[in-house]
């Protein structure tokens, strides 16, 4: 559970599994859903806080990812550059499966920072893409009849040149 | 929430459609407007209702679409249909290329009074000062407001916006033409200012001195390309002084997009009238086609194919013109302003420089207007002849 050196205050997490994360409280401020429960708290922390919808694998993936970050923070000079360069390993190293997991933990952790870059990353997959495509990376059926879905596009025909002269 | 599939063997397929509706949306916001209404919104009926969801359309960005796009989508119809869904939510819009005074009066008239940002680029005439004039006063929020390539934009506009818009933060005037009117308009109205861009203004060191005396919480200031503007001794300091981030006019013009030259911005023009044309012969040809023998069919279709056939060669061609074109005047260029340096380091008496600057305005911007016509000349005596 231990072995880190610091002075800095720590805050134990437990996950469904029963895994404890000791965390710096300066990582857990960008925790909010931490954070709240520790603001609410009237007495310092000090028994673990039970995440009753977070998974021991979705909860050390988002340690590593606010831990790296704060760690480039605080050399500004290659901040930026070295950011990008985890960011897009980071973003490659998941499966869909993982990566779906992976943003309903930040959502209900509520990490800003980390929902954004998430949903970006699912939003380049599908930037510029079929709606086929779409539907085959999302496992989306096709819920339209031919039929139904031919009326949809008929009713949107106004967005395209010549269909009807201005 | 459904946390099945997390423990399910890797080969299942992730079903996505199990997040909940502010993810997905927030994914969904992530990409551009065009593809929202031209295929996003038809993945299935749960995303259609997302996609009709008024949050959803706070940012409609219709920037980046392309030329080929724009001749083949109406997109300000397009983008007053985005506008209908934000229900009055509109908080940030961008516009490119087809923007009208009517467009900006459809916004208010939708109740989109909420507006902060607000991004203008590349409608040339589209935009006049009568048009800013009449939504100015009905956007006090606006935080941003960016104004590139909109030639009709004078400082008349930047008056009744400062008044309209106290909140004004950031404000971006770029390639429209501007000079010390333009700037005294920003000095005296636009006092809250932080940001301020004017890359390719004709303004000088009064118009920049005065600039700095009205907006005193400036922080950056981008003079990229404003060549009247001397930089040097005290006004040099005072800027240093005043400001947190300056971009010289001889600063590096990497990240800024539309450094194009005016003749540039004219084969834009051209490209876009071209491929307008060929879209609409070939709808000539699908209609005669339709009423003729089947010989005549067959020829418009043969008469069709070729013409595919042609395109690559066609771009090719374009292309090819293109970069001659630009060699030639970018000497061209290079050579004029060269000379009116040295004339203006020469220059005798204040007086004198004053009535050479104005002059210099004004065949500058006769010389932009002569670039346009040649460069349409050329293009469609060589191009348009097919």
């Amino acid at each position: 559970m231990s072995g880190i050196s610091d002075t800095e205050r720590m805050i134990t997490l437990k996950t469904v599994e029963g895994t404890l994360f000791d965390v710096k409280s300066s990582i857990a401020k960008d925790i909010k859903t931490v954070q709240a429960f520790i603001d609410d708290s009237d007495d310092d922390v000090t028994s673990p806080i039970p995440l009753p919808n977070v998974f021991t694998r979705e909860l050390s993936r988002i340690l590593d990812y606010l831990n790296n970050h704060h760690r480039f923070r605080s050399d500004i000079e290659k901040a930026d550059e070295e950011m990008a360069r985890y960011d897009a390993e980071f973003a490659k190293s998941m499966s869909h499966e993982e990566l779906k997991a992976l943003i309903l933990a930040a959502n209900y952790l509520n990490v800003k920072d980390l929902l954004e870059f998430l949903n970006q990353t699912v939003a380049d997959v599908i930037q510029n893409k079929s709606v086929e495509f779409v539907r085959n990376f999302f496992g989306i059926e096709n819920d339209y009849t031919p039929e139904e879905e031919e009326k949809l596009r008929n009713e949107n025909e106004w967005a395209f040149n010549g269909v009807e002269q201005d | 929430m459904d946390y099945q599939s997390i423990n399910a063997g890797p080969e299942k397929k992730v079903n996505w459609l199990d997040l909940p509706h502010d993810l997905t949306l927030m994914i969904i916001g992530k990409l551009a407007t065009f593809e929202i209404l031209i295929s996003t919104q038809f993945v299935c009926p749960k995303w259609r209702r997302i996609c009709m969801d008024p949050l959803l359309w706070r940012t409609i960005n219709m920037c980046d679409i392309g030329i080929r796009n724009s001749v083949d989508y109406k997109l300000e119809k397009m983008c007053r249909h985005a506008i209908d869904r934000s229900c009055g939510h509109l908080i940030d819009i961008s516009i490119e290329y087809f923007g009208t005074d009517d467009l900006l009066k459809y916004i208010i008239d939708s109740g989109c009074h909420k507006l902060r940002h607000l991004r203008l680029v590349q409608c040339f005439n589209g935009i006049s000062d009568k048009g800013l004039c009449e939504i100015a006063e009905k956007l006090p929020l606006l935080e941003e407001l960016d104004i590139t390539l909109c030639s009709g934009v004078s400082s008349i506009a930047l008056e009744a916006i400062g008044r309209g818009c106290p909140l004004l933060k950031s404000f971006k005037y770029n390639n429209n033409g501007g000079d010390n009117e333009e700037a005294l308009a920003i000095a005296q109205n636009m006092s809250n200012l932080h940001h301020l861009q004017l890359v390719r203004n004709y303004l000088d060191n009064s118009g920049l001195s005065a600039i700095l005396d009205g907006c005193p919480h400036l922080e950056s200031l981008d003079l990229r390309l404003c060549h009247d503007v001397e930089l040097e001794g005290e006004l040099r300091t005072r800027c240093d002084e005043q400001l947190k981030d300056l971009r010289d006019p001889n600063a590096s013009l990497d990240d800024f997009k539309f450094c194009g030259l005016c003749f540039e911005i004219a084969y834009d023009d051209a490209v876009f009238d071209y491929l307008n044309e060929k879209r609409v012969q070939e709808q000539e040809y699908s209609e005669i086609t339709s009423d003729d023998t089947i010989y005549e069919y067959q020829k418009g279709e043969a008469e069709r194919v070729e013409k595919e056939n042609l395109d690559e060669a066609d771009w090719e061609e374009i292309y090819a013109i293109w970069e001659s074109i630009k060699n030639t005047r970018l000497w061209y260029k290079r050579l004029i302003r060269g000379s009116n340096r040295g004339k203006k380091n020469n220059a005798k008496s204040k007086k004198k420089k004053k009535r050479g600057r104005k002059e210099y305005k004004i065949n500058n911007q006769k010389r932009i207007y002569y670039e346009m016509e040649d460069a349409h000349e050329l293009l469609q005596s060589s191009v348009f002849c097919f």
